[in-house]
């Protein structure tokens, strides 16, 4: 008897063991990877306030959104999930804004801040949409003379808001310098750019067709061969074939240097853990559903060359993690109740408001701004950015992956 | 962890005093032992916002159980299975397997059986099957960091609750009488439960658990 009692006993006190060994802890913090920071290289769709100055500033815009104070963009979102420092933008500035009654800014530097991320930003080139170096290419076309009123009005039509978008290539080297040349395997990187390369080759290929030093002109921009841009500067038809194919391998080749920058300026200086979201589906936005056949057509291709590009160029190098944004838009768009969203067609933020000084940008939209109705549940804040919560549907599609990869 | 050690001191007491009964009509038994609570889980999808087939699963848990039994007759018995709480990992699924886990949560099945025990109350090996009703009692349910990313990331955390439910049970088990006073037993015990776990983000998930309960245990006869 007394034996079965200590066998009892015996088996009790395993149970009881195994009952407290098993599945404790290990669920208050998701950062076990150990970073320290989030450092976030690219475009509009990652920036953080690079513009917010000035005119902007008073307006309450700032991030290319539905600005409020309580909006976030992903890379915010993700660096909270974190517990990561709140990042900053590493540049802030507007210097030179062509709009009458439009303030500005001088460009500032913030060395200490990680997000170098700005609105515009090309993966290469400087020649951006709404640049600086496009509203100086223009005052140089007119001879180089400020003063030109021809000259002015031209620039400020052509990039009238005169964006530093710094491109990435720039923005990684700025973060090489301010930290002293390497990374010390902590940081979260995250890249996420080619839809400035996508406006600018596009803009060539619409230019194209016309000819002349308009063609040129757009095809220098978007970056072509002298080659092509002889080509496009007779017009017509074979113009427009040729710009066509310009822009579907200067896509490619944007992908490829985007893949080149982050192996040489960023997992070669030291960096672990870097996160590249692919370019969205942009002909799905509402600019995209302003294309013709032909246009979403080539669009298409374009956005494919570019990611399929990076996704092969970034295969199996350690310490990349490619997520797929392009197909979960995509996703989002086809099946929008899925994600509780509301509108996936008409940008929230209205074309017409007077409390929008760039008429209908998510630069200075705000909730003041928005059209009639509930927005809160839109995809898109304007023709191309997301709304907050579009933001957040990203942040949480990243977030996954993240996880999924052990970057937790 | 103070009550395990409080009811396996109440059956050693029992133990000591007892005098010797047959397994037959009025007699009570009591007996201690482990549960393997194993869910079989069939998940739906959370609801929106989510990626399509955004689902979960359930790991077991071996806990320390107990049971008291009584004889109606020599061959109906009533038995009432005493947990003292499971506790369980829900983890990402579906679209979301890999996430890790997205909860933690603890059940108390509080089950009462009708059993019927074949065989003559003095033999040695005594089959049995059984039918009754589970209260599932879900507490202590705590959404993790990994939820929180999923549905509301760097925002404010997201909690989860499951719904208590009563589910039939069902139960097949064996006896096996070592002397006059001192049996094993083991069983199997299944309970077709349904929950929904409900996100304070307003997403709701529903998940069959049908629960497999593998226990073996030692009891006594009063």
């Amino acid at each position: 008897m007394k034996r079965w009692m200590r066998a009892l006993a015996a088996v009790s006190v395993a149970v009881i063991l195994a009952s407290c060994g098993g599945g404790g802890g290990g669920v208050a913090g998701s950062n076990s990877t150990g970073f320290t920071q989030m450092v976030v290289f690219g475009d509009s769709l990652s920036d953080i306030g690079t513009y917010k100055v000035g005119t902007i500033a008073a307006v309450g815009g700032g991030k290319w959104t539905v600005n409020s104070p309580t909006a976030k963009n992903w890379t915010e979102l993700i660096a909270a999930q974190y517990d990561l420092p709140t990042p900053c933008p590493a540049q802030t500035g507007l210097p030179h804004v062509l709009f009458a009654g439009f303030v500005g800014a001088p460009v500032q530097n913030f060395p200490d801040c990680r997000n170098y991320a700005q609105g515009s930003a090309r993966v290469t080139s400087n020649f951006s949409p709404s640049s600086l170096a496009v509203q100086q290419a223009v005052y140089q076309a007119y001879g180089g003379s400020a003063g030109d009123p021809a000259a002015t009005q031209a620039a400020a039509s052509a990039a009238g808001l005169g964006l530093m978008a710094v491109p990435v290539v720039t923005q990684m080297n700025t973060h090489l310098s301010n930290v002293g040349g390497s990374y010390d395997g902590k940081e979260l990187v995250a890249v996420m750019a080619g839809g400035n390369d996508f406006f600018m080759n596009l803009n060539g290929v619409s230019a194209a067709a016309a000819g002349g030093n308009g063609a040129a002109a757009a095809a220098q921009f978007a970056g072509w061969s002298p080659a092509v841009q002889t080509a496009v500067f007779a017009g017509g038809a074979a113009a427009a074939n040729a710009a066509a194919n310009a822009a579907v391998a200067g896509m490619a080749q944007a992908a490829t240097e985007l893949a080149t920058d982050i192996k040489t300026l960023v997992l070669a200086k030291g960096a672990t853990h870097v996160l590249v979201v692919n370019l969205p589906d942009v002909t799905q936005t509402p600019f995209g559903d302003t294309f013709d056949a032909p246009t979403k057509s080539l669009g298409t291709s374009m956005i494919t060359a570019f990611n399929s590009t990076l996704q092969t160029d970034l295969a199996g190098v350690p310490g990349v993690l490619v997520v797929d944004a392009y197909t979960q838009g995509q996703d989002q768009t086809a099946h929008p109740a899925q994600y509780s969203l509301t509108n996936v067609t008409t940008p929230a933020c209205s074309t017409t408001s007077p409390a929008n000084p760039l008429a209908g940008s998510s630069l200075a939209c705000t909730a003041a701004s928005t059209i009639p109705g509930d927005t809160s549940h839109y995809q898109y804040a304007d023709t191309v950015h997301p709304t907050p919560y579009g933001y957040q549907l990203l942040a949480k599609y990243v977030t996954l992956k993240l996880l999924a990869a052990g970057w937790q | 962890m103070k009550t395990k050690f409080q009811l396996m001191a109440l059956t050693v007491a029992l133990a000591a005093s007892g005098g010797a009964f047959a397994q037959k009509a009025g007699s009570f038994s009591a007996q201690i032992g482990a549960t393997n609570l194993a869910p079989s889980v069939s998940s739906g999808n959370l609801t929106a916002p989510s990626l399509p087939n955004s689902q979960a699963t359930v790991n077991s848990d071996t806990e320390l159980t107990g049971a008291v039994n009584y004889m109606l007759t020599d061959n109906v018995a009533l038995s009432v299975p005493l947990g003292f709480g499971f506790k369980h990992d829900v983890s990402g699924a579906g679209a979301i397997a890999g996430a890790g886990t997205l909860a933690t949560t603890k059940v108390i099945p509080i089950t009462l059986i009708a059993q019927y025990r074949f065989l003559a109350p003095d033999a040695t090996f005594r089959p049995y099957a059984g039918v009754g009703v589970t209260y599932a009692r879900f507490y202590d349910t705590n959404g993790t960091a990994v939820l929180t990313g999923l549905t509301n990331p760097g925002g404010a955390a997201t909690t989860i609750s499951f719904q208590s439910k009563w589910a039939p049970t069902i139960q097949l088990g064996l006896t096996y009488n070592l002397n006059e006073k001192w049996y094993l037993d083991a069983s199997y015990t299944k309970t077709f439960l349904k929950t929904t776990g409900t996100l304070s983000t307003g997403q709701t998930l529903d998940m069959r658990l049908d629960p497999n309960s593998y226990t073996v245990a030692m009891g006594y006869k009063f």
